[in-house]
């Protein structure tokens, strides 16, 4: 079974009418556009997308909040718009303003317990370890008004785990906190949340965040999917050759022609010359195993091979290339 | 529904004592009304008028003015209920539980019912004790007719609930309605003191038919003199009361379909 399953979702927003609009037809904006998702239990995913693209209309529409036009929507096996579906469901909100701010995190937490009809006694020992999972114990009876972004956003991740859901939906989790902030988060999900064998999905637009975190991912843009896989695959799907940097020392030019010459080669080309030393970058195709040839070649040459790295394409460089296809972006 | 009644009260009790100052206010001003309608209301006696049951004026506004607020308490709450679910950004996190749509919003106003019961309560007692009013009423018979008054003004509180879901500002029936009633429904102003048309039109409220009724049984009336506020008070609540929680149900679902849950 997997633990997010969705089919074909298609969503639409009527546009706001201005008061002088009244009489005219109404006019639609395209959300989502034919989503397709499958993420295994136990899976850490990440939703990528640039602002607007439709990640918080996704997850809302996993969680029940907002009804799709079309397309079907299962968690855990269950039909979202099935009330059974909820206790399955945990949502970690971005947004500070999710909290009744007069009230002590415990009692916040105690009102949402109720609501899942927890027991009083199992309810306060699920909030003291869950306080406890996200250092917030010490604050466990302060008012809520005087948090601060992080506290508040580790307030909601308590929330969101308070009915020990199957699957947990993070959205932009991380856009209100400091670089410390952020790294204690994706560890407390990487090393507590998920290694519990929880299902993770984290919407995010910052790359690094999702390269850190997730096993796999959607790109969507505009409400599309545009690439679904692993890092990996997400690298080789904007650069399928393979790009290596050698940092040598010795007569560099004589080493390039035999270079170019091998099977797979695409490229070689000094990129910095100094008196002795120098970078030689080479792109092959990424299928051919053509490195322990270049080695070879480049001793043979008698070059002193200092370092060798392989240049790997970031995420940022995938989620700006595909931004930058989108026909606004070419007009702009 | 019990757990869920509880946590809201307990909730919303909580935040209301942590404004201190609103609080006590709250408090003072139960005391400040009851005697300032005693002072005002003794010097402008009437022998003539028929206040609808009330001997007097002072006792005539008096009930009124806090059955009124008890009932008004069932209009208003449910769509300031989920007004302030969605400014307050908590109505997504609550909608997300199990908990029904109806059931959310009954429970938040349940607490803003309670306080305006016992505000009432506060005023009634007090015109007993201090002032001498209503010592043979009919207890009973003052339940018998503000529970289905109040079924009534919380199935057209349900209503508003669902035009603030949809509509989010300028929801016609508070507005419309309490101006409507205030005007009309003998709070303050006798019923027979007014036009004949305006009379006619005073009879489809159904504040109209609770503030007599509930009038009658403070003065100590029997049953048989109450059943009619009665009974076309239970027609009314049949009426309104699942209307205005098929229509908070339909609103909810159309704000999902919108994605319009938190906005306002």
């Amino acid at each position: 079974m997997k633990a997010v399953d969705v089919r074909g979702v298609h969503k639409s927003f009527r546009r706001v009418r201005s008061l002088r609009d009244t009489f005219q037809r109404s006019q639609f904006d395209l959300a989502l556009a034919g989503i397709d998702l499958s993420i295994d239990e136990g899976e850490i995913f990440g939703l990528l997308g640039p602002n607007g693209a439709g990640k918080t209309t996704l997850i809302k529409i996993l969680c029940g909040l907002i009804i799709p036009d079309q397309g079907e929507v299962r968690i855990a096996g269950l039909d979202v718009t099935d009330g059974a579906a909820r206790r399955a469901i945990g949502v970690v909100y971005g947004d500070e303003r999710s909290f009744h701010w007069r009230l002590s995190v415990r009692e916040n937490l105690r009102f949402f317990a109720r609501l899942y009809r927890m027991p009083r006694a199992q309810a306060d020992a699920r909030i003291d370890e869950l306080l406890g999972l996200v250092g917030l114990e010490h604050a466990a009876d302060r008012r809520m008004l005087g948090f601060s972004s992080g506290m508040k956003q580790r307030a909601s991740i308590a929330r969101g785990l308070l009915h020990d859901p199957a699957v947990l939906l993070m959205d932009e989790p991380t856009r209100m906190l400091d670089p410390i902030g952020s790294f204690e988060l994706h560890s407390l999900i990487r090393d507590r949340i998920a290694a519990e064998g929880r299902t993770v999905l984290v919407a995010t637009n910052l790359m690094a965040e999702a390269e850190t975190l997730c096993n796999r991912l959607l790109l969507i843009d505009g409400g599309r999917q545009v690439l679904t896989g692993t890092v990996s695959e997400f690298r080789a799907a904007l650069r399928p050759e393979t790009v290596y940097r050698f940092l040598v020392e010795g007569p560099i030019d004589a080493a390039l022609e035999p270079i170019r010459a091998v099977d797979g080669v695409h490229e070689a080309r000094v990129d910095s010359h100094g008196v002795d030393a120098g970078e030689i970058v080479v792109t092959f195709d990424g299928r051919a195993s053509v490195l322990p040839v270049l080695i070879r070649l480049l001793v043979d040459a008698n070059l002193e091979i200092v370092s060798c790295l392989k240049e790997e394409v970031s995420l940022d460089q995938v989620f700006r290339a595909v931004v930058n296809r989108r026909p606004e972006a070419a007009h702009a | 529904m019990r757990d869920v009644t509880a946590a809201y009260l307990r909730r919303d009790w909580l935040v209301w004592s942590s404004y201190r100052f609103a609080a006590l206010w709250q408090v003072m001003v139960v005391g400040i009304v009851v005697a300032g309608v005693a002072l005002a209301g003794n010097t402008l006696v009437s022998k003539a008028a028929d206040f609808n049951g009330s001997k007097d004026f002072a006792s005539f506004v008096l009930a009124g003015l806090a059955f009124t607020d008890a009932l008004f308490a069932g209009l208003t709450g449910p769509s300031r209920a989920v007004r302030s679910g969605q400014t307050s950004g908590t109505l997504e996190p609550i909608l997300l539980t199990p908990v029904r749509t109806w059931q959310f919003i009954l429970g938040s106003s349940a607490f803003e019912a309670l306080l305006a019961f016992v505000r009432t309560a506060f005023f009634i007692f007090s015109a007993v004790v201090f002032l001498g009013y209503w010592r043979n009423a009919n207890v009973p018979g003052v339940v018998l007719v503000f529970t289905p008054a109040f079924a009534t003004f919380l199935g057209l509180g349900l209503l508003a609930a669902a035009f603030t879901m949809v509509v989010k500002q300028g929801d016609p029936v508070v507005g419309g309605y309490m101006a409507l009633s205030g005007l009309l429904g003998g709070t303050i102003i006798p019923v027979v003191l007014l036009p004949g048309w305006v009379q006619a039109i005073a009879q489809l409220l159904p504040l109209t038919h609770a503030l007599r009724g509930l009038r009658l049984a403070l003065d100590g009336a029997a049953f048989s003199t109450i059943a009619g506020p009665v009974l076309i008070l239970c027609a009314m609540a049949i009426l309104a009361l699942p209307f205005g929680l098929y229509a908070a149900t339909w609103a909810t679902k159309r704000a999902r379909r919108e994605g319009s849950l938190v906005v306002y």
